[in-house]
Order: C-alpha cells, then structure tokens, then sequence
C-alpha cells in the first residue's frame, strides 16, 4: 500500500469507526474510478437538475461519511431517493443512452460504485490532503 | 509607412515610436531565420495604403500569465496596435511593454511556421520541412514505439500554464502516462502547500486597502501579478506603508522600506516577529481564540526567537523587528502579509510560507478590508463533457506521491523527476517526452542536467511558437498559432467584480502554424490508425474550439458570438463581503475548519506541525546567488521579442561596489560567474542595491546557439549555474541555493 492509498484507508477509517462491513468494502475501493463516477455522472446531473455542482471539498471528510451512510440522496429529505439508488447499475442502466460513464461501469457491483464514489468523496474533502473541485 | 509613423508619433507617443522604429529592423532578422529554418518569413507587410480598414477587437493577451483585456486594433489585415481594455477589471486598461510588444510575437522572423523535423545531431540546428501530415505520422510513430515497448508511463510530458494546456495534459492522460511536470513546480509550489497547511489555501488580499504592507521578495513592480501591481501603487498614494525585505533593493522596494535581509532567513523574521506579537500581547486575541488553533504551541514554539536573535539570522536589526511587529499590529486588520508568485527560492520555502499564514492569523488580518480574504465573485460557466479517461494509469515513474504527500500530484516536481531518470531510480525506461509551450533547458536551474537527461530520451517532441532552447533540441517542432491568431477557452477568473473574456483570432495566421488543439485531433488520428487505446484518442478530442468555447458559455449572459463581439462581459457586484470567516460562518479549509498555527496536515504526513527554522549555509568567499524577472520579460520568448530586448538587450551580474573592489571588477565590464554548476561570461553591475554576500542575475538570458536570434549569445544564463535544490515538501524548484564567485574577465 502506498502512502496515498495509507492515507485513503486512514481516512475511511477514521469516518467509518464501528462499519465493519464499510470498512471492509473501503479498503478495496477504487478512488480513482470513484472520481470519473463523481464528475461524469454525479456532477453532470446536479448542473442539468440543480444548476450547481457539489464537489469533494465543500464538506470534510467525516461529514462525507456521514452523508454517505444516512443514504439520503437529498439531504433534507424532500425526496426518498438515495445515494445508494444513484450509483446503482439500475440507475447506471436507465441514464446509459446518454451517459458514457454509466455505460463504461454499468458491469461494477453496486456496493463497489458506492465505494468507489465514497473513497473519491472522502479522498477529496476540504479537510483531506487533497481537497478536489468539480472541474 | 509614413503615413503609418506619423500617425503612431501623434497617436501613441515614444514608446510605439521606439517599436516601430524597430520594426524596420525586422527583415534584417528575417534573412537570418530564412536561412536557419528554410522558410519562407513574410514578416510584417509592407504597403502603401490608400483605403485602410480598420477593425477594433477584444481579446485576452498571453505575453505573460496575467491575460489582460486588451483591444487588438487591425488595419487593413495587419495589427498595429495593442492598447489596453478599461473594462477589464483586473488590468483596468493597462498593458504593460510586453502586452504592446505582442504585435511582434506574431510577425517575429524567428517564429516557427512549418513542422520542422531534425535532420542533424540533436541541438545541430540541421532541420527539413515537412508537411502536417508527415509529422504527425512522425510524433504518432514515436509514440506508439514508446508506448509499445515500454508502457505509456514511459512518457514525460510537460507544459505551462495558459487557457490551451488543458488540451495538451489531456492526451497525456488518455495516453495512459500521469508523468507531468507543469509551471507549479518551477514557480509557486512551495507558497501553495506552505499556505494549505496554515490557512487551507492561498487567499486573496484587498491590497488597495491595506495599511502595512509587508511583502517578502514579491516584486510587484516588475514581476507583475495583476491587479496587485495596480492595487499596490493605489495603496502606497493613500498612506499605505509598504515594507519589502529583500536581499536587492528592487523598483519595488524602492517605493517603500527596504530591509536587505541575510538570504534564507525570511523564516527567522518571521518567528521572532510572531515572538514580539505574542510577548508584547499585540495579536488580535479574539480572532485567535475563536478562529485560530494552537496557539499555546506557538507561543512556546516561538519563546527563543527573540529580536535579539533573529538580528543575529537576517542582520535586520532587533529593534526594527520590534518596530515592525507593533506597527503591523496597529495598523491590523488592513495588514497586508503578500504570499507572492514565484517562490521558488530554497529548500525550506513550503514551511516559510506555513509561517506567513500563521503570521497573517496571529494579527487578525483576514477577512476584513486591507486584509488577507478568501471568496470573491466568480462568473460561473458551463464545462465540455469530455470522453471518459482511462480509471486504471500506471504510477507516475518517480514515486512523487509517495515522497512528496502535499505536493500539487497532478502538477508534478521536475527536479525529482529528472533525479529519478539521471539516477536510474525511475521505475521504468523514460524514453519520450513531449513539451508544449515550455522551456525546460532555461526555466529549470541545471540545465546541463536537462541536457543529460535529453540524451536518454528516444523521442522529444516540442509544440511551441519560438524555436526556444528546447525546441533546437528537439527532434520535431510542431508550430502553434500565436494568441493573436487563434481562439482560446474562455477565461472566468476568482475577481471583483467577475468577468469572463474571450482570447479570439484578430490577425491571420502566418505560415501554416496550426491552435494546439488542431495538431492534437491531427496526431490523435494518427494514433488511433497504430494503437488501440482504452478511449480513442480521436473519440476524445472529436470536437472543435468552437463547440468547447459554447459548452463553457452555456447559460451564461453571452452566447459566443456576442462575446465575441465584445471581448469581455463584466458581471454586476456587491463588490467584497467580510465578516464570514470571524464569524464562523465560513471555515478555513484546514482538518480543524480554522487557521492552524499547528498544521495537521503536516503532522499526519510525517513533517513538524510548526515550521522549524535552521541557520543557512554560508561558503566563504562566495556570493548566494539569487535571480528574478525584468518588468519587459516574464517569459523566456519574451527576451527574443525584439522590441523588449531592445530595450534591456543583456542581462547582468549585480554585484556589491565593496565586493567588486575586492576583485578590482569595474562597473560595465565582462566577468566571469562560476559555480559548482557551470561558468557564464556576463557583465557586471556593481550597484549598493545589492547586499555584499548576494548576487542577482536576471533570469532567462543567454545561450549561444539556438533559432532564436535576436537572444542567441546575449547575456549570461543562470540556470546554467544553478546547483539541482528543491523544497522539501513541495518538490519547487529552489532556485536560491547556489554560492557562485565572480571573477575578474
Ligand atoms: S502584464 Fe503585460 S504581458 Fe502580462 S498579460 Fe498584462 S499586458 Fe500582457
């Protein structure tokens, strides 16, 4: 393991305290697809539905994990979808036509697109080591 | 031509009249070129007119990194002046002598105009033209070769900063190689994680406001930075007091207080002037209860570096500390601590720009006007969708994220990486390297060892206007459209107000010089014909500058032709907020949320929470050598321009009148410059403006061969002295570090 990737599990480690079965999942996650999932697909949409993009760095590392692990898309509630649902393949299926990055990772487990997207998340907070933007 | 003349004396006074008294000198240029490249140079056209057409056109300029609004005025097809746009807020209708001296970037007889493939020795100047077609069949060849034998990590690929790179970094990544060694590492690298560590990044600061001012080499004046040059002058007028502590007494300098300071102990000051902070209970209390953390560790960190001390580090006597640190105090929060640009200056540079951070939270003077401040307006645009990069990239060949945690991973750190090739620590062959718009063989200090890692490389290729140093390298150049000639993204930068401008075509292109992103589709085709890659590189630039330039305006206030048309859209503004970061509303982008005078971040990677200073070592008998920018160069093409180096032609070794007594050097006279390096023949500047254990040379001068003939063998180049040094935990070059003796002729 790399420093980066020491670093990485650290973090999850530290946001995940008591989710064996998260932590499990984290120490295998792929940030680096995480990231391309975050930026073509997650951020594509909140621009066309919401006008803004929410990037790694506008919350920190804890709360990322906490986002994650309530599973509530929306965060108020509004809505019952959930982050779990977006990175699904039955999500990655039905927007497929029109996203190339679903359709090249349609094959990836669910639980492994939530990991990879939570690893980018964590990876790039605004109190990590390498905060990221949307861009 | 007179026509011309006379209205241009009327119009535009003696400087344009110094240009174009120059202009006429340009064929002279030319023949030379004709001869070094076989090309057909049609230089500025001469004619008489009788019916002129005269276009005015917005656009952005590139002679350094500022882009400037400036207004291109276009007659009869040929551009004849550069003037400045007062819409711009940033540069507020300024240009400075590079800006206006554009005009000759383009009709340069040196400019490259056609592929040129090596024919000779590497650096022989022995080239053929060839045909679009033909080089890009060229770099595709040597690329996939490359690729196949040894894995696409085998690339190296460097570039600078301006609105194309991101095209040029692109085919990097969808080549599969994450080897880049960009601008960040030869210039601002250190200020960036120095000031991520205390503050969570590098803020802006309301210089037009601030009372103190304290800037540490920064040299606004010359090296300008926009629109802190402006904002600077706007300051000193209202009473703003500057300080600038600097081994050579700058133009910058010369505006305020000068405090020659012992090289490599701006660290020390800094301490002993948080020391008095503290002693004397002068820090704002508040701000450092609520925003700050561990300032119990500060104050016991600190509790040595006394005045007293520090006088013995920087020969800045104790007393003037003292007298700095309660005038800063007074005059906070419109205390302005400048982080500077180009800090690559020593190998402690990360944890002297932590200590100006901390500095800077120690007196309050964040988010409040005259301070340092985080935010501001920002035009939003829409971005390009590109096609997906490949997930799974090998390691960079260095072990750069390994070694260097903090480090900016994307920008890369050259030093390391020409170590890991020189050294054979790399972890595969390094065997091609591609360089868009950058000059490695001057920017970066020990060229003769650019030189030896050149010789390991099977393939070089070079993307660049002028036939730099690097380029006469090279085995192919590839020749890019000027800025005048060819459209650009748009640019929407961090300003107050925001604005968004476009850098668009005013002129035709000379020769068959083709926009970067023209010669990337055309390589791209080539690529794909011999290689599968993860995306096809044609499917991932399958779009024009056009289409790019309307997926950033998308719902935006202009389309692209109405931008177009105005070269510039200025949005409304409440002009600066403060207050949020005092109150807690906005938290600092540190692990705590607040200004870290402990960094955790260092802590977590292995470094000392607090910056630990060391005295510097000193060679007896020798001068530290130090470098900087001339207000007419930034660049290195810009020396080349010949109406800049008409007005500073060489550059010159500035030396203390009391140590060239010492060596009977007189003023004027050719010496000789001499380190563990290299040696340069260069003249002397004996001035007081320098202290006696220091010497500046002017950056980017010198070199005796290469197709750059205005600059060819004028002036001495440094970075032929300058011993291999960088930071320790940004990898920036340190540029700073070297003992040189000057000798008599
Ligand atoms: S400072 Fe001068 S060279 Fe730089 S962008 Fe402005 S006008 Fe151009």
């Amino acid at each position: 393991m790399n420093v980066g990737m020491k670093k990485l599990a650290a973090a999850l480690t530290l946001v995940c305290v008591g989710m064996a079965s998260v932590n499990a999942l984290a120490e295998d996650a792929n940030p680096k697809r995480g990231r391309v999932y975050f930026k073509m697909v997650c951020t594509v949409c909140h621009m066309t539905q919401a006008g803004k993009a929410i990037p790694p760095s506008s919350s920190t590392m804890a709360e990322w994990g906490a986002y994650m692990d309530a599973d509530k898309h929306d965060k108020t509630g509004a809505s019952n979808a959930s982050v779990k649902y977006y990175t699904s393949q039955e999500y990655r299926k039905s927007v497929a036509d029109s996203n190339k990055a679903a359709k090249k990772f349609l094959d990836v487990p669910d639980d492994q697109m939530l990991a990879d997207v939570r690893a980018f998340a964590i990876s790039g907070a605004k109190d990590s080591d390498t905060p990221a933007s949307c861009e | 031509m007179k026509e011309r003349a006379t209205h241009n004396e009327t119009t535009h006074g003696l400087s344009r009249r110094g240009f174009l008294g120059l202009l006429g000198n340009a064929g002279a240029g030319a023949a030379m070129s004709l001869r070094a490249f076989d090309a057909v140079a049609d230089v500025v056209p001469h004619r008489v007119p009788t019916y002129r057409k005269v276009e005015t056109l917005g656009s952005v300029c590139a002679m350094c990194v500022n882009r400037c609004g400036i207004r291109a005025r276009v007659v009869d097809g040929v551009l004849e002046k550069i003037d400045g746009d007062p819409r711009n807020p940033n540069s507020r209708g300024g240009t400075c002598a590079k800006g206006q001296a554009g005009i000759m970037q383009v009709y340069d007889p040196d400019r490259i105009r056609y592929p040129m493939i090596r024919v000779g020795e590497r650096g022989a100047g022995k080239w053929r033209r060839a045909s679009w077609d033909e080089a890009y069949a060229y770099v595709a060849d040597n690329l996939v070769k490359i690729i196949e034998k040894h894995g696409p990590e085998s690339l190296f690929w460097s570039s600078t900063t301006d609105l194309t790179e991101t095209f040029f970094v692109k085919l990097g990544t969808y080549l599969g190689t994450q080897n880049n060694a960009r601008h960040a590492t030869l210039c601002l690298a250190s200020r960036n994680v120095g000031y991520f560590a205390s503050m969570g990044g590098v803020p802006e600061i309301d210089l037009a406001n601030s009372k103190y001012i304290l800037m540490y080499g920064a040299n606004r004046l010359e090296s300008f930075e926009l629109p802190y040059n402006i904002d600077l002058v706007d300051a000193v007028q209202k009473g703003g007091k500057l300080v600038v502590v600097d081994p050579r007494m700058t133009y910058t300098a010369a505006k305020g207080e000068w405090l020659p300071i012992r090289p490599r102990t701006d660290l020390a000051l800094n301490l002993a002037l948080m020391h008095v902070l503290i002693n004397e209970e002068l820090y704002d209390k508040e701000f450092v209860a609520n925003r700050t953390v561990g300032f119990e560790a500060l104050k016991a960190h600190v509790a040595q570096n006394t005045p007293e001390w520090a006088e013995k580090e920087t020969e800045i006597p104790a007393d003037k500390i003292r007298q700095m640190a309660r005038e800063m105090a007074a005059a906070a929060p419109a205390v302005a601590i400048f982080p500077g640009r180009r800090t690559s200056w020593y190998t402690n540079d990360t944890i002297f720009r932590q200590s100006m951070g901390m500095l800077t939270g120690l007196l309050g003077a964040v988010d409040a006007p005259g301070a340092a401040y985080f935010g501001g307006d920002k035009a939003k645009l829409g971005s390009y969708s590109w096609a997906i990069e490949p997930v799974e990239l090998a390691p960079k060949f260095d072990g750069f994220v390994e070694k260097f945690p903090l480090a900016n991973h994307e920008d890369g750190g050259y030093v390391h990486m020409r170590d890991a090739i020189l050294n054979g620590t790399a972890k595969n062959p390094v065997k091609g390297w591609m360089i868009y718009h950058q000059n490695p063989l001057v920017g970066v200090l020990d060229s003769n060892k650019t030189l030896e890692m050149m010789k390991q490389m099977d393939f070089i290729g070079v993307i660049d206007i002028q036939p730099s140093q690097t380029a006469w390298m090279a085995d192919i150049i590839l020749p890019e459209t000027t800025y005048l000639e060819r459209l650009d993204p748009v640019w929407a930068p961090a300003s107050t107000p925001a604005f968004m401008a476009i850098r668009q075509p005013v002129v035709a292109t000379q020769g068959e010089a083709q926009p970067v992103l023209e010669i990337i589709k055309g390589i791209a085709k080539e690529l794909d014909k011999r290689h599968e890659f993860e995306t096809p590189i044609t499917e991932a630039f399958d779009f024009t500058m056009e289409e790019y330039v309307d997926a950033q305006l998308k719902g935006t206030a202009l389309d692209r032709a109405g931008l177009m048309k105005e070269g510039i859209w200025v949005a409304p503004t409440n002009g600066l907020k403060f207050g949020q970061f005092r109150s807690g509303e906005m938290t600092f982008k540190t692990p705590s949320g607040k200004l870290e005078f402990v960094s955790e971040r260092f802590i977590r990677n292995g470094y000392p929470g607090l910056p630990v200073y060391a005295s510097p070592r000193e060679e007896p008998g020798k001068q530290r050598l130090i470098t900087g920018r001339h207000a007419w160069f930034t660049h290195s093409f810009n020396q080349n321009n010949k109406w800049l180096n008409a007005l500073y032609p060489e550059n010159e070794v500035w030396i203390n009148p009391a140590v060239a007594k010492e060596k009977g050097i007189n003023d004027g006279e050719y010496v000789k410059v001499k380190s563990s390096r290299g040696e340069i023949r260069i003249k002397a500047k004996v001035t007081p403006r320098i202290r006696k254990d220091t010497v500046f040379i002017c950056h980017g001068f010198g070199g005796e061969k290469g197709g750059q003939t205005t600059l060819a063998g004028r002036g001495g180049p440094d970075q032929v002295l300058m011993e291999s040094a960088a930071d320790e935990i940004s990898n920036n070059q340190a540029m700073h570090e070297t003992f040189v003796e000057v000798l008599k002729g």
